[in-house]
C-alpha cells in the first residue's frame, strides 16, 4: 500500500516557522521563566560536565608532565644556587612586603571590591563567538556590566544573566575593547582589542610614550567600563613606523581563554553610564 | 518502525551537553566538532527530512539552552542545514559512509555561515573572516573526522528500527 507522504517543504516550512516563532517569542522575554525553570536544572549538570571536563585535562597534562619532569629536575637544582643568592635581596623586600602588607590592610578596610566566585560551565556552543556562561547569576548579585576576572588578570564583563548562571563577553573576541594603559607608564594608554586566533592588540598608543616588550598592561579605568589597574597580559611585540600617529603593541594575556575555569566577579563595580 | 521517541532525545541531549560544556572544558583548541550537527545530519541522510527536521529543531534549542544564546537561532540554521542534507537519503550511496562523511563537511560549513549570519541579525559583533578561518572550518574539519563512527552507530540503530515494507505484486 502507497501512504502519501508529505511534501519536505511543508515540513521545512513548519520547522523553520516554530524556530522563528521561538526567536520572536524570546527577544519578546516571553521564554523568560521557561528559560530560567530549564537553567535551574540544567546549570548543575553543566558544572558536573564541566568539572570532568576540567579533570579530563588535569589527567592528560599529567601525563605529559612525567616525561618533563626529569628536565624540570636538573633545572630546579640550578635554580637553587641562584635562590641561595637571592635570599640576601629577599631580606631587603621582606621590608617592602611589610609596608604592602599594610596597604592591603587598608584596601580590606575600604571594601570598595567586592569580589564573587564563579565557575565557568560553558563556552559558546560553536566557538563562533567569544562568550563563556559562568555558574553563577543575579541571584548570586551578579550584574550586566559587572567585571570578570580570574587570580591572573582580566578575562571579560557580564552582558546577560539569569537567576543562576551569566554570559561573559570574553575580552580576546574581535568585539571587545577595553581601554588600557602600561603599569610603569601611565602615559602609554591605549586600547586593546581581541584578536579571532586569541590574542589581544593594544592599539592607539601615543608615538611619544616608551612600550618595551615585557611591560606589564593593566586597565585605564577610563571610559568607565572597567575598574582601573586589573593586569590584562605583557608585551610581547611592539610595532612603531615613524609614519603613524600610535604605535601598536601585541598582547599576551595572562589567562588563558582556553583553560577557564574559576573566575571572580567584581560585584562592587558597576559600569558608568555615561 | 518508528524511531523510539526517547532516543534522539537522550543523543541529542549527551550532544549538546558535551559540545557546550564537555569539549571547551578540556580546551585543546578553539575548534570543535560540531556534534549535534554530525548526528542530524547522518540522521538526514538515513532517514530524510521528515525525522531529521524534528531532531534538528529540538538539537538546536538544547544548544541555545545550553549556551544561552537567543532561542531559536541554532535551531533555524540546524533546520536548513538538516533540510538541505536530506538530499543524500535520495542517493544509492547513502549506505556507504563517504556520503555521509562529505556531507558532514559541507553542512558543518553552511551551519556556521548561517548561524554567523543569524547572530549579525540578533545585533551580535560577528567577525566573519577570522571565525570562518579560525573556527568555521577547523570545526567542519573535526566534524568530518568524527562522522564515520557516529555514522557507524546511527546506522546500526536505524538498521534495527527501519520499517519492514511488504512488497506487493
Amino acid at each position: 500500500m502507497n501512504t502519501a507522504s508529505p511534501n519536505p517543504l511543508v515540513w521545512l516550512a513548519l520547522f523553520v516557522s516554530l524556530s522563528i516563532g521561538a526567536t520572536v517569542a524570546d527577544s519578546a522575554r516571553l521564554l523568560d521563566g521557561p528559560r530560567q525553570a530549564a537553567m535551574r536544572v540544567l546549570a548543575p549538570i553543566q558544572t558536573g560536565v564541566s568539572r570532568v571536563g576540567h579533570a579530563v585535562t588535569g589527567l592528560t597534562s599529567g601525563w605529559s608532565d612525567v616525561s618533563q619532569l626529569r628536565e624540570e629536575n636538573a633545572a630546579l637544582r640550578r635554580t637553587v644556587d641562584d635562590l641561595v643568592q637571592e635570599t640576601v635581596n629577599l631580606r631587603a623586600a621582606e621590608l617592602e612586603n611589610r609596608e604592602l602588607r599594610e596597604q592591603l590592610r587598608y584596601a580590606r578596610a575600604n571594601p570598595g571590591r567586592s569580589l564573587v566566585p564563579a565557575e565557568v560551565i560553558g563556552l559558546d556552543s560553536s566557538s563562533l563567538v567569544g562568550y563563556a556562561t559562568i555558574s553563577r547569576g543575579t541571584e548570586g548579585g551578579v550584574q550586566v556590566g559587572m567585571t570578570v576576572q580570574s587570580t591572573g588578570g582580566l578575562i571579560g564583563r557580564v552582558t546577560s544573566a539569569t537567576a543562576t548562571t551569566s554570559r561573559v563577553l570574553l575580552i580576546n573576541h574581535p568585539s571587545s575593547a577595553v581601554n588600557a594603559r602600561i603599569q610603569n607608564n601611565p602615559g602609554a594608554t591605549g586600547q586593546v582589542l581581541g584578536q579571532p586566533d586569541g590574542l589581544l592588540i593594544m592599539r592607539y598608543i601615543p608615538q611619544a610614550e616608551t612600550v618595551r616588550v615585557n611591560d606589564v598592561v593593566v586597565t585605564s579605568g577610563l571610559g568607565g567600563a572597567f575598574p582601573a589597574n586589573v593586569p590584562i597580559g605583557r608585551v610581547a611585540h611592539v610595532e612603531t613606523r615613524d609614519v603613524d600617529l600610535f604605535q601598536r603593541a601585541v598582547i599576551e594575556p595572562f589567562v588563558r581563554f582556553d583553560k577557564l575555569g574559576s573566575v571572580i566577579i567584581d560585584t562592587g563595580f558597576l559600569p558608568a553610564k555615561l | 518502525m518508528k524511531t523510539p521517541w526517547w532516543f534522539p532525545a537522550t543523543l541529542l541531549f549527551l550532544a549538546a551537553l558535551m559540545q557546550a560544556t564537555f569539549l571547551p572544558a578540556i580546551g585543546l583548541i578553539r575548534a570543535r566538532p560540531e556534534l549535534v550537527v554530525t548526528a542530524v545530519v547522518i540522521w538526514a541522510v538515513l532517514r530524510g527530512v521528515k525525522e531529521a527536521l524534528p531532531w534538528a529543531f529540538a538539537g538546536g534549542l538544547l544548544l541555545d539552552v545550553f549556551s544561552q544564546m537567543p532561542l531559536g537561532t541554532a535551531a533555524l540554521a540546524l533546520v536548513v542545514v538538516a533540510f538541505c542534507s536530506s538530499v543524500g537519503e535520495a542517493s544509492v550511496f547513502r549506505t556507504n559512509f563517504l556520503l555521509p562523511t562529505v556531507i558532514v563537511f559541507w553542512a558543518s560549513v553552511l551551519y556556521g555561515v548561517l548561524y554567523l549570519f543569524l547572530l549579525r541579525t540578533h545585533q551580535l559583533p560577528v567577525d566573519w573572516l577570522g571565525t570562518l578561518r579560525h573556527s568555521v572550518v577547523p570545526s567542519a574539519v573535526l566534524s568530518t573526522l568524527f562522522a564515520p563512527p557516529c555514522y557507524w552507530l546511527l546506522s546500526r540503530v536505524e538498521r534495527r528500527t527501519r520499517a519492514i515494507v511488504p512488497v506487493e505484486f
